[in-house]
């Protein structure tokens, strides 16, 4: 995307423009240095000894709180505080939280799929202005409407169920309704008209020429709402009191939060574990966040 | 790019040409009134033609269902719950008989024994909102004007790695961070020392970043940028690959510094697409919970109160409100109403800025 010319072609620099472009390099290499130090910092932390804050390059590095994390506390080999993880242990809370995560993520980009589709193509009572009324209701902060929210799941019995934990998270969000009609508004219209004239129906046409041709998009909507879950602490947690049912944030939170310089190195281990895979995934899936968030904000 | 978007729009909705003909008002009314069997075919027609419509417009709801239904179930009926019970004494001590109070709560917010807390909270959370935003805003727009550099081919290598600290959970990063700045074991003052020792400075401190009252607020603000810079740096890089080269090369061509040409071509441009971004990031930061809590849970602590740590901005205080030893469900919703009239204006002005609404 920013590479405009094939190296063959890229023509001479100038002086200037070779000054200029070493500059920013070294700019760049600082700024990378800034925004991984604190990576280190919690590599460091979880490859220090058990129990301490961890050093800046550890003198004696031990995976010990790598195996704590990852067989704590069922194993013979874990002592306290290890022994005093809530639940079934970090792996546990892993589980729940990509299931969650995966049919969350499923659901939600199937829902605004939908939307996109209906607001972008379909014509009905309150197409202009539905997105921006949803929006703006979406502004209220929905952290205060928790309680509430818990209040009717005590009601009726769902909480401490993984029902609950999935259930969260599924409420369709306005802004991404509103990305990706932006991303479909870009797709030509000649191909349902072209799909129309060969007799196809609305559903038709949305299933096999609209959805193939949004998949980045629904790529980049998928990513984001596969890391709610992981992402979310106080409503998770307020819904669930269960250990059994711990999500990753909420686990990792609980264990840590009153012991937390002697728990830290368990803690740093756990985020590495949690978040080398995501990251993986955000690195390479980086090329369709760009575009599709690109096309669908942009448009053209 | 107006003009492009103009057309795209032109394009944008075409169900009256180019959908389904059904769709289209029928024009039935006027006609011949010699010719009355004429009439009722084409009244027949019109029936018709409803009924389609109608038909259509079912089908586009289907579509919406789902989407409305998790909406109504999750945000608006909890939120017009919210906003009753701010009207309310709802509390621990009358949980089973809340009575309507009218606005004595926001009378309470301003008047109360809270009023010492809500000022200086609510001009902390100005602060915090407007700093965060632009702080992220500058820094990801100062890497993404280095990255836009077409002789650097590296650039998407860049990229890619600098996009880390948007794909860690939010969550556990800034708990890992509140790890990190504590005074005696955080790496960040091992690294200081280290500098120190290195250059042999002797009067160097560990600093204690987080219990400190403008520390705290440094370092949230810090943080704030760590996390909140690649989504910037995305937005204005994509922004930045959408202004034509053109101009840029009429602006050399009439001999433009480097600087004139940032100026006069690149700022504007950029400005028009991503000040809804400022916005929506001042918001966001408005409310964001997690940005202060999970780092200094509202700490350090007021001298003079109970109620509000030096750091708290409305929503922490509004959530501690809620638990232990409070339990004031009223006076919370009342707050969370006062959010969401500062939130809200916000969200205007986007829907504004971002055409939420269609012109046609």
């Amino acid at each position: 995307m920013t590479t405009l010319a094939p190296a063959a072609r890229r023509p001479r620099m100038r002086t200037d423009e070779r000054l200029q472009l070493w500059a920013s390099r070294i700019l760049v290499w600082i700024f990378i240095a800034l925004v991984f130090f604190p990576v280190w910092g919690v590599i460091a932390v979880a490859l220090s000894p058990t129990g301490t804050g961890g050093e800046l390059i550890p003198q004696n590095p031990t995976g010990d709180n790598f195996l704590d994390v990852l067989t704590c506390p069922g194993s013979d080999r874990c002592v306290p505080p290890a022994t005093a993880l809530p639940g079934g242990g970090f792996l546990q809370w892993l589980r729940t939280t990509l299931v969650v995560a995966a049919i969350v993520a499923t659901i939600q980009v199937f829902m605004t799929a939908f939307a996109a589709y209906a607001f972008s193509r379909l014509r009905f009572w309150g197409r202009r202005w539905g997105i921006a009324v949803l929006f703006l209701i979406q502004s209220f902060p929905a952290f205060m409407a928790t309680p509430a929210i818990f209040m009717s799941l005590v009601y009726v019995g769902l909480n401490d169920t993984i029902f609950a934990l999935i259930l969260i998270h599924l409420t369709a969000s306005a802004f991404w309704i509103w990305m990706l009609k932006g991303f479909l508004d870009g797709l030509p219209r000649e191909l349902d008209e072209a799909a129309a004239v060969d007799g196809a129906n609305s559903w038709q046409t949305f299933r096999y020429v609209i959805l193939p041709l949004a998949l980045p998009m629904l790529a980049v909507l998928f990513l984001f709402n596969f890391m709610t879950p992981f992402n979310e602490f106080f409503l998770t947690s307020l819904v669930n009191k269960s250990p059994d049912l711990y999500t990753v944030p909420v686990g990792m939170y609980i264990f840590v939060r009153d012991n937390f310089t002697s728990r830290y190195g368990f803690y740093a281990a756990a985020t590495l574990l949690t978040a080398i895979p995501l990251a993986l995934v955000w690195g390479f899936g980086q090329r369709f966040v760009q575009a599709g968030l690109t096309r669908g904000a942009v448009k053209g | 790019m107006d003009q492009q978007r103009d057309v795209m729009r032109a394009e944008a909705h075409p169900l009256g040409g180019g959908g389904s003909a059904s769709s289209r008002p029928p024009v039935a009314s006027t006609s011949a009134p010699s010719a009355a069997g004429f009439r009722i075919t084409e009244l027949a027609d019109a029936g018709a033609a409803a009924g389609a419509r109608g038909l259509a417009r079912f089908t586009a709801y289907l579509y919406l269902t789902p989407a409305l239904f998790t909406m109504t179930l999750l945000t608006f009926i909890p939120i017009a719950l919210t906003i009753t019970v701010a009207f309310t004494d709802w509390s621990l001590a009358n949980f089973t008989d809340p009575r309507f109070i009218g606005l004595q709560n926001f009378v309470d917010l301003f008047t109360g024994p809270y009023s010492p807390v809500f000022v200086p909270t609510f001009i902390w959370n100005v602060a915090f909102a407007a700093l965060a935003a632009l702080t992220q805003y500058g820094v990801g727009l100062f890497v993404a004007l280095l990255l836009n550099n077409r002789h650097m081919r590296e650039t998407n290598f860049y990229r890619a790695i600098l996009i880390l600290p948007m794909a860690i959970p939010a969550t556990l990063s800034i708990v890992a961070w509140q790890g990190l700045l504590q005074e005696s074991s955080g790496q960040i003052n091992n690294l200081l020392e280290a500098i120190a020792n290195a250059i042999g400075w002797q009067g160097f401190e560990r600093i204690p970043f987080l219990l400190d009252d403008n520390l705290a607020k440094v370092s949230i603000i810090l943080v704030g940028i760590w996390f909140g810079f690649p989504w910037f740096m995305n937005m204005c890089l994509a922004a930045l690959s959408s202004i034509p080269a053109e101009l840029y090369e009429a602006a050399h061509v009439d001999g433009a510094t480097l600087f004139q040409r940032f100026r006069h071509v690149t700022m504007p441009l950029l400005l028009s697409f991503t000040m809804p971004l400022m916005v929506a990031s001042f918001a966001y930061n408005f409310t964001n919970f997690g940005a202060i809590y999970l780092l200094t849970r509202g700490n350090p602590v007021r001298v003079d109160t109970q109620w509000a740590g030096n750091t708290d901005i409305l929503i922490t205080v509004a959530y501690k409100l809620l638990g232990q030893p409070l339990y004031r469900y009223g006076l919370a919703s009342a707050m969370a109403l006062l959010l969401f009239v500062v939130v809200g204006s916000m969200a205007l002005a986007q829907i504004r800025a971002l055409r939420l609404v269609e012109e046609k």
